[in-house]
Formats: structure tokens, sequence, C-alpha cells
């Protein structure tokens, strides 16, 4: 087996790894809704707002460059350091789902990898985020299924293949729920009345 | 060097307003948006801005009492809670909607109270008409709107009466003089003035239940 | 504005001398006057005026309390109450402070430093899982920015909730 190929091997096992595992394996958890929406809150999301516009603008002539700007996010200080923040999480998340796709664009699947399984981590519950995570998972599994396709390994090809199917239908389970969630959740708003 | 077909940027999540600071109505939008999703929070934060206009526009003129007007509102609250889905965003905020719901409650009021007050019953049901038939129109303007009218209103009712029970009546409640004051200027004994403004009461009493026809030029169909 | 007609002047000259029933009325009208749980029918009359003319505001911790009851705890319940009244002076159920954090307009609210938060008071709006924020159908052009734009937006106004929470105290 190429070193190439045993790269692409342990993207694999990584992602698929973080989309099985337990709440307590991948959850960087603490006691939630305990904190107050404040000023330090407040600055965090302005920093990801700034920063993920920042890599808009970057972005087409220099992906480089927004996923810089992404990471620094995703690098710097949260507020209420050790107590978990939920906005926080969140945007992390969907911060760490939007540089695994930029690393797809450039080629770097072994770093989108990492991405996804970091950005797992903070979406540990069937929600959007895990569902965007697991779907971005899953297109970065179809591509490591091209590279080794192209490069000749046609049973590695398929096994890659056959694991981005996987994580993409663990991605439609999840926003399935999602949307059950969100229409039972309706319901129980009209049905109060 | 293999080219992934990336998919779009988009996932599957409902486009959002753009990044420029949304203005208070854009806002105010998104909080009614929370509020009929179920966000209690939401909902009473629109309660609160409102509310005071509610009152002191709306309720409190045409029901003539700082307890009746209270009454009204947690009604009017009442409602709004109950039929926040039924509000359709339609650019002007959600006052007009809210004032409606305020002048049916006071619609209701007026008819079971039996009192003789500036405001019938049927000059409240034809403000209904009006507000439901017109393009909405924002809040600053409805409240200029009801203001004027109901000066207007007061200015019609004592302009039913006799000049002098209107000039006791001006002087000593809405110019709010002392009962020593007024007498003096109108050039008779606090003793007196006590009866002139019970005549002039009593006749403005009269005059409004006697009357068929509108007070103010508003009220006209 | 059509001027309304004069009245044929039916009434008593106001300034005739008065009968002793009169100055019974007139002496009861004037305490009335000076009683706002009055419901003499002459008294609510010019109260009646005096709102129209210049309505004054309304309390606002008396329209707090009637948010409070409206919204309730539960949230999506309607709890549909007539505060009770006696002798026209309104009383509000004994509620006391429910759990909602209530957005006053600053203009009406006097600037105050931010404190931690009495336990009397209504609770912060606390941070909280975003998704209830993307509920609505789904469309194809959302961007992660969107999203943060959003969320953003949604915890700026909570903020604005919680401070405002919090110049009430003291």
């Amino acid at each position: 087996m190429s070193s190439r190929a045993k790269v692409v091997g342990f993207v694999a096992v990584a992602l698929l790894g973080c989309a099985r595992a337990p709440i307590s394996q991948t959850s960087r958890s603490a006691p939630d809704g305990a904190v107050a929406i404040d000023a330090e809150v407040m600055a965090y999301l302005s920093m990801a707002r700034a920063l993920h516009h920042q890599a808009n603008l970057e972005e087409d002539r220099d992906p480089a460059a927004a996923i810089a700007a992404l990471r620094h996010l995703s690098s710097a200080p949260r507020p209420h350091a050790g107590q978990r923040v939920p906005e926080v999480e969140d945007v992390l998340a969907d911060t760490f789902a939007r540089v695994a796709e930029l690393d797809v664009r450039q080629n770097d699947l072994r770093a989108a990898a990492d991405s996804i399984r970091e950005g797992l981590a903070h979406a540990p519950e069937p929600s959007y985020f895990r569902g965007h995570l697991l779907e971005v998972g899953g297109i970065v599994e179809e591509a490591r299924a091209a590279v080794l396709r192209d490069a000749g390994n046609a049973r590695e090809s398929e096994v890659a293949r056959a694991h981005a199917l996987e994580l993409l239908r663990e991605a439609v389970v999840v926003q399935e729920s999602v949307v059950r969630e969100s229409l039972a959740d309706a319901g129980r708003v009209d049905g109060g009345k | 060097m293999y080219a992934l077909a990336h998919p779009p940027w988009s996932t599957m999540l409902a486009s959002v307003a753009d990044a420029d600071p949304p203005d208070a109505l854009e806002l105010e939008r998104l909080v009614v948006q929370r509020a009929q999703g179920g966000d209690r929070a939401a909902m009473g934060q629109l309660l609160v801005s409102h509310g005071p206009a509610l009152y002191r526009r709306v309720l409190l003129p045409r029901l003539g009492s700082d307890a009746a007007a209270k009454d009204a509102l947690a009604e009017t609250y009442a409602k709004a809670v109950a039929r926040i889905d039924q509000f359709v965003w339609q650019g002007a905020g959600i006052y007009p909607w809210l004032r409606v719901v305020a002048l049916r409650v006071a619609l209701d009021m007026l008819r079971a109270r039996r009192r003789v007050l500036l405001w019938e019953p049927d000059h409240v049901e034809r403000e209904i008409d009006r507000a439901e038939s017109d393009a909405p129109t924002d809040q600053l303007h409805l409240a200029l709107s009801d203001e004027r009218e109901a000066r207007a209103k007061v200015t019609a009712a004592l302009a039913l009466i006799h000049a002098r029970y209107a000039e006791a009546i001006r002087m000593r409640l809405l110019e709010e003089r002392s009962r020593e004051d007024t007498a003096r200027l109108l050039g008779v004994t606090p003793a007196t003035f006590d009866v002139l403004l019970h005549r002039a009461i009593a006749a403005l009493k009269k005059r409004l239940q006697a009357s068929d026809a509108p007070t103010a030029e508003h009220d006209r169909p | 504005m059509t001027t309304p007609t004069r009245p044929p002047f039916d009434e008593v000259d106001p300034d005739a001398p008065a009968s002793d029933e009169e100055r019974r009325e007139a002496d009861s009208l004037r305490a009335a006057l000076d009683d706002p749980r009055s419901l003499h029918e002459g008294a609510e009359l010019a109260r009646a005026l005096v709102a129209a003319h210049v309505a004054p505001p309304l309390d606002v911790a008396a329209n707090r309390a009637l948010v409070a009851r409206a919204v309730g705890p539960t949230g999506v319940v309607v709890v549909r109450t007539r505060v009770r009244r006696r002798a026209g002076v309104w009383v509000g159920s004994a509620a006391g402070a429910l759990a909602l954090a209530a957005a006053v307009l600053v203009a009406i609210m006097p600037r105050r430093d931010v404190e931690a938060p009495r336990a009397d008071l209504q609770p912060l709006l606390n941070a909280r899982s975003t998704q209830p924020l993307f509920r609505h159908p789904f469309e194809t052009r959302a961007r992660a920015s969107d999203r943060i734009d959003r969320i953003a937006m949604a915890r700026g106004s909570d903020l604005r909730d919680n401070l405002y929470t919090r110049w009430d105290v003291r």
C-alpha cells in the first residue's frame, strides 16, 4: 500500500471514528446553559462574523488567505473558558466545515479530514451543524476515492467510496431528524393555543 | 490533479438577511419571526416595546380611566400572544396589528360598560374598519393620528355645551388649575365654582348621550 | 371639520343660584375628583376628558407585570386574566416577577452601571443552541457567513435585552 493510500486510509478511519464515537469521547463538554449572553460572548461572535466575511472576500482569489482567516477563529481564545457556550460551539462546528471545504478545494484532503474531525467534536448532538460536518466529511471521502482511483488503486477507492456513502447517509439521517424536530416544535406551539 | 465538483456553498438552510446592519424594522421582523416560532422572550419584547403606546394612544383615551385601560391592555396582550401566528408582516411593523387588537378589546369594553364617554362603540367600530381597510402605516404616524383624534374629540365635546361650562372644564380639568384659581379667574367663589363645574359636566353628559352625530370629523363614514 | 351645532341653551343658566340638591351634587363631584378610585359618573367623564386631552404614560413596572402575565413561564399557553378591581382601582394579581427578560426602550429606562443580576428580577438570556434559528424551509443559497450573521444578530439582540435588564438593578 502506498504511503499516500495509508494517509487517506487514516483519514477514512479518523472520519468514521468520529462519526460513531459516543458523546463522552468527542464532546468538549461542560455544563450547558449556565452562561448569560454578555459582551464577552458577543465579542467572540462579532469576531467570528468579521473573519467569515474576510474569508468571503478572499476565498475566490486566495483560498489560503480565507483558510487562514477561519483558522484564526478556530484557534482564538474562547469566551468563558471552562464553560460550554453553545453559540461558540455551533460557530466553530460551522467554521471547521467551511475550512474543510476550502481544504478540499486546495486538494489538501488530510487537512480537510482534520477539520472535519475537529468540527465534529464541537457538534456531538444531532443538529444542522453536525449534519453539515458529516455531509462535508462525505465529500472529503468522495474526493479521496477519486484520488485513489486516479492513482490506480481501485480496491482502496471502492472502500473510500463506501465510507463516503456511509457519511453522507448519516448526514441525511441527522438532517431529517432536525427537520422532524422543528416540525414537532411548530406543532407544540400551535397546540398550546 | 483531482478536481472535485464542489457542492454549492449552500446546504439546506434558509437565506438570512444580508451582512449590512439591519434597521429597526428589520430587527423587529426578526423578533416577530422568533415570537411566531414560539420564543416567549421575543413575544415579551414586542409587547414591552409597544404596550406603552397602546395604553396611552389607544386604550386610555377611549376607555377614560387608568384602571379600564390596564384591564384592556392585559386583554390585548393575551389576544396578541394567542394570535401572533396570524400576523403577516407587511413592512410597517407589528404595531398596526397590535393597535387593531387593542381597538377590538376597547370596543368590547365600551359595549359592556354603558358609561357616557367621549368614544361611542360605533366610533371605535369605524376606527377598526378604517384600520383594516387602509394600507398599513407606521407606528409614529398612527400614534400622532390617534393623539390628534383624541384632542379633536375633546374639542368637539366642549363645543356641544355652553361656552362658560366649556371654560370651566377647560381651566379646571384640562389646564389643571386649582379650584381656587379657576374660581377667581371666572369671578365666582369656590363654592359657586363647584356648582358651575357640576352643571358643566352634567350638560356635557346630556349632550354626549343625546348626540347622534359623530363628534369628530374622522368618525364620519 | 364640521362645526357642531351649538345647543339651544336649554340648560340652566350657568350662573343661576343653586338649589340645595345641586350644592350636594357639586360637593359630591368635588370629592370624587379628588379620589381616583371613585366611580362617580361625573368624575369618570371628567377623567375621560383629561385622558383624551393628555394621556399620562404607562408605568414601566406595571407594563412588565402585564407582559409577564401574558407570556408566562410556559410560553405558549395564553393566560387570560381579568385583574380584579375594587372601587375603580386596578389591583393586579400578586404574580411577582416571572421568568421573562423584557427589552425596554432606552429612552424610558435610565442608564445604570452594569451589575450582577439580582435573583428577584427577570433572569438573563443565557447562551443556548442556535439550532432554532435555522428551522425555516430550506433554500440553496445560504453560506456559512450568512449563518454566522444570523447567530450574531440574534444574540446581539439578547445582549441588549440583558443589558437593559441589568440596568434596572438597584
